[in-house]
């Protein structure tokens, strides 16, 4: 398995680390046929080594969240600059992500998992590699001396392993060396790339070659993944330990965009390395609409087709309806780089997998095409991306909150334009995203039009799905909101 | 036979036709279609008006004076089928109620017809021109085809799929009064004048299906009949697609023959009552002449027979189904989703749900829809097949359910249409079963221990809803069949038993009940009330089946299982 990847230039259209993720591929994908292919030695990373592993140094080993908190580094207190670890310790959920695999609803999923494995042996989920390769870091638990893999989602899951900064990385030379050089010699990730942060993210909260949630996991009990980039970053459970670079009113639209194209890109791997192997199980339902399937019908639960229009085959399977809802407005509308980027591939993917989802030659050859202009769209947003945002702060959110807002209707505005709960709830996320950026002049009644329609999209108690709430509320929220925009012409 | 006979037929038919011509307002020509160029033969068809010149019952004290009744005519049949019928039962209003109409739906909004065809035109493979009351896959089941059992009757190779209102000899349905008399009884072009002859009963069944009259008396053929729409048959074009029910149409429920016919208003008597047959027996011979002409056999319980063969029925019904629309599945496609469990997939995703109880199979694979339990407990309990070979198959079939999500189509039309093929001689085998007091308790004994082992095992079993629903309505019947073969009155226990079991099914298909006993007739003084259509009470079946716990059916099932000692 390759693991060095000759880096191209920052300017190559292809960003590098799209590249580095091919590349390491479908290692923990079960089809390596070598005998010792999941062998692992003392001191490096297993094979089931995160995304982010893989385009930094070929071999770095882990060094625990312990080798951080030094008091005079990160272990400072809560909140505040040099108090990283405590932050992540009081109010970061990755802190948590080890320990709820001890939960009653983990061992209720390991119970149903057990029918799946060939020998029907039950495995607890804090042993299971495939609960680890998300909720730990991947460190082989024989070769744990520190506890590391108790430590869930540390420092180093996200900014890579520290072998090889750790004692060098707050020193001046290292500081003036570049992006690309850290993670090029020493491992650290360049997280304060969107464009790199948001995939990062994605190869767990979406899944990516290596890793998934798929249908037989959430029947057996995983909550469904449901990731929106820029709404993540703004969870009240969340706690940062970090400030970003760029300013509010540039950050948060980006981050959506960008995110946006991320977890589609994400997913595309994912639907590539399902078809890939016969092994995964096909259909696979997560790639699917879930409320489509999941309501009860006749009880008029939550049906969308009466205030949407419904451009799906009655009765077939809706693909897309979390990833492809805004598509249009973040190919055709954002705009960073100057120039619509074209992701009409994505239309023709959505159609065969909902008209033939078992024609998988069709469905591989057509993803391929569907990813390269899905990347595309990715380095066209990110190549004003990361740092070099700030020198071209985006402005234009009056306009960009009245055009996506205006997605979500059909042209007459009397219905929602082929939107379910995914949809609205994506079209409400990027409104939010939008709005916290646009700080300054926004009419004072649209935050609380906004609440009010997210108080509308909450599930209710007891349930995983949006049973009981009701679709023609929630459009009169959303039109109402729409109805408050002020009108602006042209492109942002 | 008599002249008087003779001559009152003879007589009603002139009436008949004129009559019926009168007040149908269709022409002629829409009832007696040319025969079409080509292969495909359409049958005259009479619509029920004309059935109902004589079988309108009795109009007053004088009609006892009729040849016909002093005769004893009643004591074979009743006379009054078309009144009951035209006052009762729904299969009248079958195609009316899919004529899209604006107003006609709850509180004047569009009805179902309308609503589905609004649907179903977004689906590109039907287009924006569709029509759901001229559509052959609506007609097949809501009219009557007149090309049925013709030779050249496939689905496939008619063309002319569609009503055409400006040449009615190219018609290929007859949709007056829905489904009406001949869409069960067969054709009665050739039989409607012998059939009113003395010596007509004295025929075989299979001399009257010469003439086109199908042996409805027979449970196998009455089941294979009426599972044919309320299953699907593929032969003749019924089969309720997922589409369908995504635009609207009601979820078929689990079919149970003698459940059905039992709340359907019997325009027939029940065997044992039948005063003709009673008659007959006493002669030499009778016995064996009853069997032979009508199917019937002192001391049993003909709903318990029709119980059996309504669960082969269905069970062969549905795996044929399979077999069929899998076998014409183009590469890449789907089996339909209408062949799987719909609560597999529709059901809300509750937080500490019940069904993740559910044992067998992987999770998140959704179930197959084909019903086995109780077709299973009629083999085990009659006794007789060696079953390894149909065990195996069903598992088989089950695993290939299990293989990938939606199934492995290729290995599920070979098993299930090896299956529908094994099904054939245990239907023959079911035909030599008694359901006298024995026999029927026996069944009763075989459900009674499904229901038991799954609530007394150690975590409780699961039955899903489907499952709970034929196997108390199962049970129902076969208690109400033990208690008359008996002579013991258990009308109240059941009727108790029953309402314990609305709390989480639906204990009748009409939620106006009809009474235990077979053959009711109700005046249809609130006529709407007894003739509450499927639409009505649909969300009152949807609500049950979404709030159903198999947990509260063990509970609730308890008062129906204690059948008292012989």
């Amino acid at each position: 398995m390759p693991r060095e990847i000759t880096l191209p230039r920052p300017t190559t259209v292809v960003p590098w680390f799209l590249l580095a993720l091919v590349g390491i591929g479908f290692a923990a994908f079960p089809e390596c046929n070598q005998p010792d292919c999941n062998h692992v030695e003392p001191g490096l990373p297993s094979t089931a080594a995160p995304p982010s592993a893989g385009f930094a140094i070929a071999h770095a080993s882990y060094t625990g969240a312990i080798s951080c908190a030094a008091a005079s580094c990160h272990g400072g207190d809560a909140h505040t600059v040099g108090g990283e670890y405590a932050t992540w310790i009081a109010n970061d959920p990755h802190k948590k992500a080890y320990m709820v695999l001890y939960n009653e609803v983990s061992e209720k999923i390991a119970r149903n998992l057990a029918s799946l494995k060939p020998d029907g042996k039950e495995i607890p989920a804090h042993k299971d590699a495939l609960c680890l390769k998300c909720h730990s870091l991947p460190v082989e638990p024989a070769f744990d001396q520190h506890g590391i893999v108790r430590q869930g989602v540390s420092c180093e899951g996200c900014h890579g392993p520290a072998e090889h900064y750790l004692t060098t990385h707050f020193q001046g030379s290292f500081k003036a060396l570049s992006v690309q050089d850290k993670a090029e010699q020493y491992g650290l990730y360049p997280t304060k790339d969107i464009g790199f942060r948001a995939v990062m993210c994605a190869s767990c909260h979406v899944g990516d070659a290596s890793r998934e949630v798929n249908h037989d996991l959430i029947a057996a009990g995983h909550p469904r993944l449901m990731f929106e980039f820029s709404a993540y970053h703004e969870h009240p459970k969340y706690g940062k330990h970090w400030t970003e670079k760029a300013s509010p009113s540039d950050f948060e639209v980006r981050s959506w965009a960008i995110g946006q194209a991320a977890v589609i890109k994400s997913s595309l791997d994912l639907l590539e390395a399902r078809l890939k192997t016969e092994k995964a199980p096909w259909p696979e339902f997560t790639e699917y609409s879930c409320y489509a399937c999941h309501q009860e019908i006749g009880t008029k639960s939550h049906v969308w087709k009466d205030v949407s229009k419904w451009e799906h085959a009655p009765g077939k399977m809706a693909w897309g309806t979390w990833t492809l809802p805004v598509l249009n407005v973040v190919a055709n509308e954002v705009n960073l780089t100057g120039g619509a980027v074209n992701v009409s591939e994505l239309q023709k993917l959505r159609e065969l997998m909902e008209t033939r989802p078992l024609a998988k030659d069709e469905i591989k050859a057509q993803t391929g095409k569907a990813k390269t202009q899905i990347e595309q769209l990715l380095a066209s947003l990110r190549q004003t991306g990361g740092r070099d945002a700030v020198s071209r702060p985006f402005t234009q959110h009056a306009s960009l909150f009245s055009k996506l807002a205006g997605n979500g209707l059909t042209p007459d505005q009397k219905q929602f334009n082929n939107l379910d709960w995914d949809g609205v709830t994506q079209h409400y996320l990027g409104l939010a995203a939008i709005y916290r950026a646009w700080n300054m002049d926004h009419p004072a009644n649209i935050k609380p039009a906004m609440e009010d329609l997210r108080g509308k999209l909450y599930f209710q108690p007891g349930y995983d799905s949006p049973k009981g709430l009701e679709p023609k509320t929630v459009f009169d929220k959303y039109k109402k909101l729409f109805d408050l925009i002020p009108k602006v012409e042209g492109k942002p | 036979m008599t002249p008087m006979i003779g001559r009152v037929s003879v007589a009603t038919i002139v009436l008949a036709m004129f009559y019926w011509g009168m007040t149908t307002g269709v022409t002629p020509t829409e009832a007696q279609p040319k025969e079409p160029a080509g292969d495909v033969h359409r049958h005259v068809a009479f619509s029920a008006v004309r059935c109902g010149q004589c079988h309108r019952g009795l109009s007053g004290e004088k009609d006892l004076d009729e040849p016909l009744i002093k005769e004893g005519v009643l004591k074979f049949i009743r006379l009054d089928e078309y009144r009951v019928w035209k006052g009762n039962d729904i299969h009248q209003f079958a195609f009316q109620n899919i004529v899209p109409n604006d107003k006609r739906g709850p509180n004047e909004q569009p009805n179902l017809g309308a609503k589905m065809q609004e649907v179903l035109r977004r689906d590109p493979l039907r287009g924006p021109k569709y029509e759901v009351a001229r559509a052959a896959e609506c007609l097949t089941c809501h009219s009557i085809d007149l090309t049925y059992n013709s030779q050249a009757h496939t689905a496939e190779k008619i063309q002319c799929d569609l009503m055409n209102d400006t040449d009615t000899s190219k018609a290929r349905f007859l949709t007056t009064n829905g489904v009406s008399c001949e869409a069960c009884h067969g054709f009665a072009e050739n039989w409607m004048t012998p059939h009113a002859e003395a010596n007509w009963r004295k025929l075989s069944p299979d001399d009257k299906l010469k003439k086109g009259l199908i042996d409805l008396r027979s449970p196998a053929v009455r089941a294979e009949r009426c599972a044919s729409c309320h299953v699907g048959n593929k032969d003749e074009g019924k089969f309720v697609t997922h589409d369908m029910y995504a635009a609207g149409h009601p979820p078929l429920p689990v079919f149970e023959l003698a459940t059905y016919s039992r709340q359907q208003p019997g325009h027939y008597h029940p065997y044992h009552k039948n005063e003709y047959f009673q008659d007959e027996l006493k002669k030499p011979d009778g016995a064996k002449s009853v069997a032979e002409r009508f199917h019937y056999r002192q001391g049993e319980s003909q709903d318990a027979a029709f119980l059996a063969q309504g669960a082969a029925a269905s069970f062969r019904a549905s795996v044929k189904l399979l077999a069929d629309d899998s076998a014409k599945l183009k590469e890449g496609e789907l089996l339909d989703f209408s062949h799987f469990d719909c609560a597999a997939c529709h059901h809300d995703l509750k937080i500490d749900s019940d069904r993740s109880n559910r044992t067998g199979g992987t999770p998140g694979r959704p179930l197959m829809r084909v019903q086995t339990d109780l077709f299973n407990l009629v083999v085990d309990s009659a006794g007789k097949k060696d079953r390894k070979e149909f065990d195996a198959q069903l598992q088989e079939l089950k695993k290939a359910f299990d293989a990938q999500p939606f199934g492995n189509p290729k290995r599920i039309k070979e098993s299930a249409g090896t299956l529908a093929k094994m099904v054939d001689p245990i239907v023959k085998e079911l035909e030599t079963v008694k359901y006298d007091a024995a026999g029927t308790r026996n069944l009763f004994e075989a459900v009674k221990k499904r229901i038991e082992t799954a609530k007394n095992a150690s975590p409780p079993g699961y039955i899903d809803y489907d499952t709970a629903q034929q196997l108390s309505w199962a049970m129902i019947v076969l208690r109400d069949e033990v208690a008359m073969l008996e002579n013991k009155n258990e009308a109240k226990t059941i009727a108790a038993a029953q309402t314990k079991l609305g709390a989480v099914l639906f204990p009748y298909i009409r939620s106006v009940p009809f009474p235990v006993v077979p053959n009711p007739f109700i005046e249809p003084k609130d006529t709407k009330s007894v003739l509450e259509s499927v639409v009505d009470r649909l969300p009152k079946r949807q609500e049950k089946q979404y709030l159903y716990k198999a947990s509260t059916f063990f509970t609730e099932v308890g008062d129906l299982l204690k059948l008292p000692a012989p």
